[in-house]
């Protein structure tokens, strides 16, 4: 037992820290590791949800200490502090502990620049750089010289599209993308058009896919390159690569280039079979460090960019800066264990999905998944529930993490421009829900995420006039509506 | 000299990875270790989830057996690692966890306390203290304020 003295003394002594320790921590209650920054030893036993709040008087909490110096308080927090579940692999992935572990070294020992030549600092880290390549390079079935690392996918698009263009912009004046693209390739195209490029943004089919005669009526002899992406990030379709390369592949001086960043490890992707000459990976995605990516730029025959960074000439030229070699080994960790469990990890979330969907379109009417039902990645999932409002749907669905769209398109209300041009009508657009199941996902949140989903739907489409029209059986794009 | 892998080896093996694959503090990685573990573990010895190891089993290979007990060995490192790293910087529990208290017994962390080597913290309310195994399910209880009025 503590005595009052002693109690006192630890407050007062800890005073001084409190405040710059009050500084630094997080003020969302959910986002915060429990005080590392408090801690005596490296396992904090008394934190995590049932510890006392963080955010109480600090003289008010009289901590019991056990001759460890644990906080062994016991209290709940008077609000659920329990964090929500993750399903939203799209926007990120979390970071494998694998990776973590072998990265972990070259942030504390192993510190050298990767492009130092004069000593051992330096050559050790370029090996594990070359080794990451190597990596990286096995899973797309490239050579590890063909691997450039960026600051991640945009900059591997940027780089790209724009980087092809100017550098045939004598010659070559347009561009061919999708409609259903990221916003980073569409962005790039907008800017291209500025410099004086023509570009088509191809529409796509009901189902999310492009279709081949489409793309091959847009081609004119100054098109310099197309950019397709692999899986969609709202909506999961895989495109038909391995057909679009093969036709791009007749006619000569097109550059092939696909978004590769949902699809890298999740489906297996092979460059040289889909004759693609440009792929843009991005670390974050496939269970890596988020700050990293990577393009392939093909070597034979040899596509020419106009690099974006003038500097070093790290990258053979197209990417100086140095490489950051802690991410960019954790990265071509995180794509060795991809390619090792690649099939593992899809056989379950194919199973996961499936448990998805029997749960939610077996309880629940008027639910549609938007996007092909066959030529999918399954961790991709996006449901429409009609006459629900996306927005009040995530509102109220506070304990699952789940996202309307994409994460730089879900902060405005305006529906998602994908399901758009999928000529899905806006309301429901509004009311989609995007789940993205990861290799951690486990049977119990997709039975919660369920529940949740099926209790909330209910609940809004009883408060729902709409619903109730619909219920009675009145077609609700016959109605006259006023005002 | 080396002696050769035996059955007793690869089951301590096995039991040593399980057992650090428990230490995640993060339910998403405990249960993807635990899961992940068992799989190879099967898919190497040719079990099926049901029944015994099938005679053509990489297993009968010394290679393969050597092999494969070195790259999970290496595997129970990383994750032992991996493990105490996920500890220190443990967050708050997810939804889907059945609440635990922490007891305080030992003092040697949150998984021995829980593991039912301490004393329950409130002994009037000993449900309180019930702490779930690694593969727990979903606590229906805790979710009864979901608004389920269908089905």
């Amino acid at each position: 037992m503590l005595s009052k003295q002693l109690i006192q003394r630890l407050s007062t002594k800890s005073l001084a820290s409190k405040n710059s320790v009050r500084a630094i921590q997080h003020t969302r209650k959910l986002a915060t590791p429990s005080a590392p920054q408090g801690m005596a030893t490296t396992v904090d036993a008394g934190s995590g949800p049932l510890s006392a709040p963080k955010d109480l008087d600090n003289k008010a909490i009289i901590a019991p200490l056990d001759s460890f110096g644990f906080n062994i308080t016991a209290e709940r927090k008077s609000t659920d502090p329990r964090r929500p579940i993750y399903l939203d692999a799209q926007a990120t992935t979390p970071l494998d502990p694998r990776v973590l572990d072998k990265m972990l070294p070259w942030f504390t020992n192993q510190y050298g620049n990767p492009h130092s030549r004069t000593h051992v600092y330096g050559w050790e880290s370029q090996d594990g750089v070359e080794e990451a390549r190597a990596h990286i390079a096995g899973l797309i079935g490239a050579d590890a010289k063909d691997i450039i690392f960026t600051s991640g996918a945009t900059e591997a698009n940027n780089m790209s599209i724009k980087g092809v263009a100017r550098f045939n912009k004598n010659r070559k004046k347009h561009i061919i993308t999708t409609q259903t693209e990221h916003k980073c390739v569409l962005d790039s195209c907008r800017q291209m058009q500025e410099e004086g490029f023509d570009v088509t943004y191809l529409p796509v089919q009901t189902n999310g896919l492009v279709s081949l005669e489409e793309l091959e009526k847009a081609i004119r002899p100054d098109t310099s390159i197309v950019s397709i992406m692999a899986v969609n990030n709202e909506i999961g379709v895989i495109q038909p690569l391995k057909e679009i390369g093969q036709l791009l592949r007749k006619y000569k001086g097109i550059h092939f280039h696909t978004d590769a960043a949902q699809a890298l490890g999740k489906i297996p992707m092979s460059v040289q079979d889909m004759n693609i000459d440009l792929m843009s990976l991005s670390g974050h995605k496939i269970y890596g460090p988020k700050g990293v990516g990577a393009l392939y730029v093909r070597r034979r025959p040899r596509v020419r960019i106009d690099p974006l960074f003038s500097g070093g000439g790290q990258e053979r030229g197209l990417r100086s800066g140095t490489v950051p070699a802690p991410l960019a080994i954790g990265f071509g960790e995180a794509c060795r264990i991809g390619k090792l469990e690649m099939q593992n990890d899809h056989d379950r979330i194919s199973v996961l999905r499936q448990r998805l969907l029997d749960g939610i379109i077996g309880k629940l009417d008027h639910v549609n998944l938007n996007g092909s039902e066959t030529a999918t990645y399954p961790g991709c999932t996006n449901l429409s529930f009609a006459f629900v409002e996306g927005e009040s749907l995530l509102m109220a669905l506070n304990d699952v993490a789940l996202s309307s769209g994409s994460a730089c398109t879900s902060a405005s209300l305006e529906p998602s421009y994908v399901l758009r041009a999928l000529g899905a009508d806006d309301t429901m657009a509004h009311s989609s829900l995007r789940f993205g199941i990861s290799r951690f996902t486990t049977e119990a949140e997709i039975d919660l995420v369920v529940n949740k989903i099926v209790g909330v739907v209910n609940k809004l489409r009883d408060m729902s006039p709409l619903w109730e029209m619909v219920q009675e059986g009145i077609d609700l794009r016959t109605v006259e509506w006023s005002g | 000299m080396t002696t050769e892998i035996n059955r007793h080896h690869l089951l301590a093996l096995y039991r040593a990875l399980q057992r650090s694959a428990t230490k995640f503090s993060s339910y998403n990685f405990r249960h993807y270790f635990l899961r992940r573990n068992r799989l190879a573990f099967r898919e190497f010895l040719g079990v099926h989830p049901v029944g015994q190891p099938s005679s053509d089993s990489k297993a009968s290979n010394p290679a393969n057996l050597n092999a494969f007990y070195k790259e999970q060995r290496d595997q129970l490192d990383i994750v032992s690692r991996a493990a105490a790293v996920n500890r220190m910087f443990e967050g708050e529990r997810l939804v889907v966890e059945r609440p635990r208290i922490i007891t305080s017994g030992g003092g040697a962390g949150m998984e021995a306390s829980a593991g039912g080597a301490g004393q329950p913290v409130d002994p009037q309310h000993p449900r309180a203290t019930e702490g779930g195994e690694p593969g727990e399910t979903v606590n229906k209880a805790a979710y009864k304020d979901a608004p389920l009025n269908k089905n």
